[in-house]
């Protein structure tokens, strides 16, 4: 599995890290107790400071997706599963925030539901 | 001959071989040799990684040897001897020092890191991390039964499971290149490659140490010379060991 940073992008690379780290995590893609790299491997690989890295696990721990602990180092904590109602707010919420890309972009419905459809795979 | 030219010969002749490795290019046989041990296909990718790799670590070594000679050559003084500690202690020396001058590939406009930790065990032999740590254990009996004055004996096999802890740590912690497979895979190959040889290299002079504490305090001669001929090719053995780095998807 691998993380990208990319340095030209206006999101700061702790919140590139944050959120792809997240992502994993909730997927499944990191199991859990599965352990992160350490920060100083992490941003030598990445070409960042420690405490950009450093920042990115404080909020993952805050945010209960990870959890640091002595001579174990930064471990992936067991995610609860979303109940339902959560399940329907985040779906919506990434309907809304599709939405505005294809108004963005000045795309029409019909082709907006052709693109969720072939990406759905149907 | 004469002393002072004998010393001259021994301080020299070293010196002069160290400075002769260092300036020599690195041989298709070497690179070979690298490639089967650590069954590293050499490619167009990760083929000067490699041969930097060889360079500095051979440089390096080299010089830490010479260095173990004429520190040897300066202990034994005024007759000219040669004693195997100072050897493997000048070796280990550049071997550390090289491993703290291997330069990572360069890396591309990608910042990209894989999310796994880098592990002792991924790298090295569980043979190989097993001796050390039963090589760092002695010390701590052996030291406690011995009288002070073998204390600096003590210390510096310490010095030495320090020394190797922090720098398999700036090892592990080296920059991964974000390429292709083939340049990923020599860099898994030279970091293994690397705390083989700090492992290995660690135990010998560990266990070098605490046979010379346990021979001063009246280990028989003989023991204690075969005990050295046996840390040396265990040392040789765990340094040089074929380790295929297992990388998960």
């Amino acid at each position: 599995m691998l993380l990208e940073v990319d340095p030209a992008s206006p999101v700061p690379p702790y919140e590139q890290i944050r959120a792809q780290l997240a992502t994993m995590i909730i997927t499944g893609a990191l199991a859990e107790d599965a352990q992160l790299p350490t920060i100083r491997q992490l941003a030598a690989d990445l070409g960042l400071a420690a405490n950009t890295v450093a920042r990115a696990y404080r909020e993952l721990e805050s945010a209960g997706l990870v959890r640091s602990r002595v001579r174990h180092g930064t471990t992936v904590a067991a995610v609860k599963p979303l109940a339902p109602k959560e399940i329907r707010q985040r779906l919506a919420d990434a309907a809304q925030a599709y939405v505005a890309t294809t108004r963005r972009l000045g795309v029409s419905a019909a082709e907006a539901r052709a693109a969720i459809t072939s990406a759905l795979g149907e | 001959m004469l002393l002072p030219e004998l010393l001259v010969l021994a301080l020299s002749v070293p010196l002069w071989m160290a400075w002769r490795v260092s300036g020599s290019p690195v041989y298709p046989s070497q690179v070979l040799a690298f490639s089967t041990r650590q069954r590293l296909a050499i490619t167009v990718d990760n083929g000067n990684h490699v041969i930097a790799y060889l360079a500095t670590t051979r440089r390096w070594r080299a010089l830490g040897l010479a260095m173990g000679v004429v520190a040897s050559v300066l202990t034994g003084l005024p007759a000219i001897s040669i004693n195997s500690l100072p050897l493997l202690a000048g070796w280990f020396a550049g071997a550390l020092i090289a491993e703290l001058r291997v330069l990572p590939p360069p890396s591309g406009p990608q910042r990209m890191a894989f999310v796994t930790r880098r592990k002792l065990s991924t790298y090295v032999s569980p043979p190989g991390r097993a001796l050390f740590r039963v090589a760092a254990v002695l010390i701590v009996p052996i030291g406690l039964i011995s009288p002070m004055r073998t204390l600096p004996w003590t210390v510096g096999a310490l010095a030495v499971v320090a020394l190797v802890l922090v720098i398999q740590r700036r090892v592990l912690d080296r920059p991964q290149p974000a390429g292709s497979p083939d340049l990923i895979a020599a860099d898994d190959a030279i970091r293994s490659r690397s705390l083989n040889v700090l492992a290995g290299g660690g135990t010998a002079l560990i266990l070098f140490l605490v046979l010379g504490q346990l021979f001063k305090l009246g280990l028989d001669p003989v023991l204690a010379f075969v005990g050295y001929v046996l840390v040396a090719i265990l040392g040789w053995a765990v340094a040089t060991s074929r380790w295929l780095v297992l990388r998960a998807a």
